[in-house]
């Protein structure tokens, strides 16, 4: 049985075209495989080399990531570490156990003890769902009131995940944040994200990318953190605190295309390098 | 590979895909920038118009 990199997408991005046009220029076996369209029966296939994990669904990256690892692919990123880094909570949680500095934060069930917790925390908090991205439903608090709000929207939702609140401290930060891509335990490159017309900085969010120097102690916190989640490669979200930098998130399916347009640095180039190397072992 | 001239379900303008397309690719309307999806399946291309992103689109 030969092995293949079977590249799972589903809508593909600016940074899925960087990422196959890259493999298209390596002589490797690269499947393209569209996780909306694709039948697996389980009970004799196994498959050997790369599942390539680049789906813009979140839902569908980590189950992907469960069903190639199972089939006896190496997952990129494993599954272990997609779990971990698409759950706010357990990526900040497990981060704090091993020293890495993270904003003030607070989880609770009961939208009753949120509320106790607003009225007692200083304003403005932060309250974020524990799963979800490009900063959906992160929201800003400057009142008890504006929480009693949110959770009446909240309440409304079918997502029982919309019923665990996360609320932060507001880190009293410069207008922006640092989105560093790890690949292979090294920073390749780093933006730092300004925000434009939100308070969220997420490029996504219309957040304006700058380029950075990598200075050691960005680097030490990143790749600490990548490793600590388990991830092959990443983007680490950073903010800079009074007390230094603190980290926020660690993407496990990171788009980079913002880093590559205002870096110059082919980050593609190091992921695929990284992916054909773990193929070839 | 089929036609890759389409009209927008919304505003009826003319819509026409790169000819370097991949499946999985949205493009927009030039006219009203309703998003599309473009299925590519042996040879023959659809738009799959998009009305919202998903809510666990993203990273």
């Amino acid at each position: 049985m030969s092995k293949s990199i079977y590249f799972i997408y589903d809508v593909i991005r600016l940074d899925e075209k960087y990422l196959i046009n890259e493999f298209k220029s390596r002589s490797i076996d690269l499947k393209l495989v569209n996780a909306e369209n694709e039948v697996l029966q389980i009970n004799d296939l196994r498959l050997d080399g790369i599942g390539f994990i680049r789906t813009i669904s979140q839902t569908r990256a980590l189950i992907s990531s469960y069903i190639y690892e199972t089939l006896g692919c190496i997952s990129i990123n494993n599954f272990k570490s997609m779990i971990i880094g698409e759950n706010k909570l357990f990526t900040l949680m497990l981060l704090r156990k091993y020293g890495i500095p993270i904003p003030e934060t607070y989880i609770t069930f009961s939208k009753e003890k949120a509320l106790e917790l607003a009225q007692k925390l200083e304003k403005p908090l932060i309250v974020k769902p524990i799963q979800g991205s490009w900063g959906r439903f992160v929201s800003l608090i400057n009142s008890v009131e504006e929480l009693e709000l949110l959770i009446k929207h909240r309440e409304v939702m079918d997502n029982p995940l919309m019923k665990i609140f996360m609320i932060q401290e507001y880190v009293k930060k410069p207008d922006r944040d640092l989105r560093i891509i790890v690949v292979n335990d090294q920073v390749v490159a780093g933006i730092y994200r300004y925000s434009t017309n939100d308070w969220r900085t997420n490029t996504a969010r219309g957040g304006i990318a700058k380029p950075l120097k990598i200075d050691l102690e960005i680097e030490e916190i990143s790749v600490k953190a990548s490793k600590i989640v388990g991830t092959d490669y990443a983007g680490v979200d950073l903010i800079e605190s009074k007390d230094g930098y603190k980290v926020l998130e660690v993407n496990v399916v990171p788009e980079f295309k913002n880093v590559m347009k205002a870096t110059g640095v082919n980050v593609a180039k190091y992921i695929v390098d990284m992916v054909i190397d773990k193929l070839k072992r | 590979m089929s036609s890759r001239k389409f009209t927008c379900d919304v505003c009826g303008s003319e819509i026409e895909v790169p000819a370097d397309v991949m499946d999985g690719e949205l493009i927009s309307c030039p006219t009203c920038g309703q998003k599309y999806q473009v299925i590519v399946q042996s040879e023959n291309i659809r738009l799959k118009a998009i009305t919202v992103e998903a809510e666990d689109w993203g990273e």
